[in-house]
């Protein structure tokens, strides 16, 4: 007899029944465990697709299981195909986990702060294996959830689903739109790079137009962190970036779901008679079921959506990064992300307090109270003609908006600085930096040439020795001609006599130095008065002398710019 | 629901694919953006130079009010033994960039060029980041490839270390030392800040016989150590004991007493550069002086 008893039931099966038997047994108990309620042959026959034994060994893990207890056991038919959701809410969960996960990689390698948030966007990129997936990924996903969850708005409102009993889903669902945007505008300061701080800058001098002015300052200093964009402003913004926001997307993510639940999907607006809402009486021939239908669907779309992803920003999408964020240069066209592109085009019409901070309250505003304002009873489309028509020219506005926000309206810029700014962009690398080193032919180095200074003109594309310089000089011969026709037009931007020419030096071992020279005749200005150009004695500066240095010549803009042999631009950031 | 399957499988060994191509390329793309970002850096250090260097050191280096730097001496090691600096090439541009020069240097006034350079670091209160001085260093240090030879190395370069610092080996054979030049050496090496005078005996031992807590002069206490119970280190003779505590000031930390601020278990305070700013001969000039203090 022993002092104790030793429990192990596993034990004794197996010395009752074999150890084949026990085994099953135990594994087939472990897997009823884990899914609250089925054991393998109920796996089995549900991918088999048998019909469902009763008692319904398929829903015990709703009823029993954390994760699936809230999700329906049940669909209605008419709601599980792609019309009427688009799947648009499932994609936006997705997108919302998917960056939780991926910014979780990033945050493991980033230090908030403007000494070294640039170097380890460096580290992540140089350093770091799949460090580039991930920040590509992570960026990638941030774009889609912005464009998944628009459009599930604009679906929501197109099917009257926002309508009774449905209001107050709209209303989170407009806090999660908020929460979208802002998370995605947050995460660009914190690369710390032009792009950041310049994207950024725009947004909070709006908050600086904010009238009163001591609400402006306020709300100004509160964004910035202090009188400049510091490691008090990226500070603030990290942790909006991965704290708070997060913290309400969650919190509100499943009051939104609730919501969704407990008043059911809505059906198409078409089988529903008027005024009703029958989404919770599903009779019992028009039921899909969450296992297996629902759920073989959505790990299917899970995987093909993720690998799209993957594959995407392996080899199609990579996250763009600028040069280290400077706040004495502003980079030319420089523009807002995308999605605030409207808010940018609107600043252009007028008063920044109106059009940047009044008109988008009035916007989200509307967007808030819109189910418990507009109460008409019917979600048939053809009741609602006024209120689709205004969502149509809605959409169409933000879109004329949005163009009006990029840099090709209304960027009083001078030509001559285009020009050149096509070719070598302060904003991405550009026909320049990607072409071929080699094809930089300088000339040959003597005593009397000690950077083998090559001159090619733009005009002469044709005739310029590598194919790398003929497509080159012939971009900087488009914008040149462009302006040409500008003059020719008498629009006030044109330049007459304009020429182009590139200059190319070896500067040192493995490094060219380029100088972009463009020149017209100076004194041929545009009169605002008399709205026709006025001509004086200059001429278009000569050949003779090419940029002088420290001397500013009527009539003459230079640039240089410098390209290493190493520097591979064509690999991405 | 055999076509769910079929897709989700294809899909999820597509994606497996795409993860393994991205695993073997990962080496390489990690090398290529090392190599990228390290000429990015070269091309913003020349808009940079270009913008706030090329008035005093030309626009190809070429010098003028400033020092030429497009020069094989700055980068063979020639002029940073000239000055005895005793770090890389690198890090003396960088220094140089970032700090200015307070005074004109001697060794340039010579040369014709008795100039200041203000500070460029904005630690410094200068205009540039952090990492724009290392990208003006960066194309700085680009010249410095043009004289490189076929195998990556400077042709007449001065080997760093110097073959004839000191060094950290005790046993070599030292040069016969002259105990007069010893006495200057210590004095302009900064030995004696902490060895003799009133910080005698609290921050460093004590040389002098006058300031020691128990009469005996740097010479005594050195030569009964290095065979005293509990001695660490390795020397075998005075000579060697004095070299060690030079070269190598951890190998034994002297037992401080009542009113000494060093730690009794190190690490040392002393700065542990002598073994490459001293040559030999300085070594043994110092050592040579030290043995004539009792």
């Amino acid at each position: 007899m022993s002092v104790w008893k030793f429990h192990s039931p596993f034990i004794d099966d197996v010395k009752q029944r074999g150890l084949g038997p026990a085994l099953y047994f135990k594994v087939n108990e472990t897997v009823e465990r884990v899914t609250a309620g089925m054991d393998i042959e109920d796996i089995r026959s549900m991918l088999r697709g048998d019909p469902a034994p009763r008692p319904n060994p398929r829903v015990r893990p709703h009823a029993d299981g954390f994760w699936l207890h809230m999700r329906p056991t049940y669909y209605h038919n008419l709601v599980t195909g792609v019309y009427p959701t688009f799947r648009m809410g499932w994609l936006s969960t997705y997108f919302f986990v998917f960056e939780i996960i991926t910014g979780l990689f990033l945050m493991i390698f980033y230090t908030p702060s403007p000494l070294v948030a640039y170097e380890n966007m460096l580290n992540i990129l140089s350093n770091v294996p799949f460090g580039r997936l991930m920040r590509d990924l992570h960026k990638l996903g941030a774009e889609m959830m912005v464009i998944v969850v628009c459009l599930h708005m604009l679906r929501t409102f197109i099917t009257g689903s926002y309508k009774k009993p449905r209001q107050f889903t709209w209303l989170t669902g407009v806090i999660l739109l908020l929460v979208t945007l802002v998370l995605s505008f947050s995460g660009y300061l914190l690369p710390w790079d032009q792009l950041a701080l310049w994207a950024v800058t725009i947004g909070a001098s709006m908050a600086e137009a904010v009238q009163p002015q001591a609400v402006g300052d306020l709300l100004n200093l509160v964004i910035r962190g202090g009188p400049q964009f510091n490691e008090g402003g990226l500070l603030r913004w990290y942790l909006l970036h991965v704290l708070l926001l997060p913290l309400l997307g969650i919190v509100f993510t499943g009051v939104h779901y609730y919501k969704v639940i407990l008043h059911g999907h809505g059906l198409p607006p078409e089988v529903e008679p008027v005024g009703e809402d029958t989404a919770k009486r599903t009779p019992v021939d028009q039921r899909t079921y969450f296992m297996p239908d629902i759920l073989t669907r959505e790990l299917l779309l899970f995987s093909v959506v993720t690998v799209g992803m993957v594959f995407a920003a392996t080899f199609f999408y990579h996250a763009p990064l600028e040069p280290h964020a400077n706040p004495l240069v502003t980079p030319l066209h420089t523009t807002a992300p995308w999605y605030f592109l409207w808010i940018q085009g609107m600043l252009k019409i007028g008063d920044k307090f109106l059009w940047g901070v009044v008109m988008p309250g009035v916007m989200f505003g509307v967007l808030f109270v819109l189910p418990y304002v507009e109460v008409g009873p019917s979600r048939r489309y053809g009741d609602r003609r006024v209120g689709l028509t205004f969502v149509a020219l809605t959409v169409a506005l933000l879109a004329v908006l949005s163009y009006m926000g990029t840099p090709r309206y209304g960027v009083p810029a001078s030509l001559n600085v285009e020009i050149i700014a096509e070719i070598v962009p302060q904003t991405h690398p550009g026909p320049f930096r990607q072409s071929e080193w080699e094809g930089y032919q300088t000339a040959a180095i003597s005593d009397l040439n000690p950077t083998g200074r090559a001159i090619y003109q733009a005009a002469e594309f044709e005739n310029a020795p590598t194919a790398t310089l003929q497509h080159i000089l012939e971009e900087m011969q488009a914008g040149v001609d462009h302006a040409s026709h500008q003059y020719e037009i008498g629009a006030s931007d044109g330049l007459k006599d304009v020429r182009g020419t590139m200059i190319i030096e070896n500067w040192q071992e493995g490094l060219k130095k380029v100088t972009w020279r463009v020149v017209w005749d100076p004194d041929d200005v545009y009169d605002t008065k008399t709205g026709a150009f006025t001509s004086g004695p200059l001429e278009t500066p000569g050949d003779e002398t090419l940029c002088p240095v420290g001397q500013i010549v009527p009539g003459e803009y230079c640039q240089t710019s410098y390209l290493d042999v190493d520097a591979n631009y064509r690999q991405g950031p | 629901m055999i076509w769910r399957v079929l897709v989700g499988t294809v899909s999820v060994v597509i994606g497996m694919l795409t993860l393994g191509y991205v695993a073997i390329t990962e080496q390489d793309r990690m090398a290529s953006f090392t190599t990228s970002y390290a000429a990015r850096d070269i091309e913003a250090g020349a808009a940079i130079y270009e913008a706030q260097c090329v008035t005093c050191h030309g626009d190809l280096g070429q010098g003028g009010r400033g020092p030429a730097l497009d020069d094989v001496k700055l980068f063979d090691g020639t002029r940073t033994t000239e000055i005895a600096w005793t770090g890389t090439v690198h890090d003396f541009v960088y220094l140089t960039i970032a700090g200015g020069r307070p005074r004109p240097s001697e060794y340039y006034a010579a040369l014709g060029n008795a100039n200041r350079m203000p500070t460029f670091s904005n630690r410094f209160g200068g205009p540039l980041r952090e990492d724009e001085v290392l990208a003006v260093t960066a194309f700085v240090m680009n010249w410095g490839e043009a004289y490189k030879d076929a195998s990556g190395q400077f042709p007449q370069a001065t080997p760093t270390p110097n073959p004839n610092a000191a060094g950290t080996d005790i046993t070599i054979e030292l040069p016969v030392g002259d105990a007069t030049r010893g006495q200057a050496l210590v004095t302009s090496s900064g030995c004696v800040a902490c060895h003799v005078g009133p910080a005698a005996g609290v921050v460093a031992p004590a040389w002098q016989t006058a300031e020691s807590k128990d009469g005996k002069g740097v010479a005594a206490h050195a030569e009964e150590r290095w065979s005293s119970e509990g001695y660490a280190g390795t020397a075998t003779s005075t000579d060697q004991f004095l070299f060690e505590s030079i070269v190598n000031p951890n190998a034994y930390i002297t037992p401080p007493g009542e009113g000494a601020t060093w730690p009794a278990g190190g690490p040392s305070v002393m700065p542990g550069t002598y073994s490459t700013s001293l040559l030999k001969q300085d070594m043994a000039d110092i050592i040579a002086y030290l043995k004539t203090i009792p």
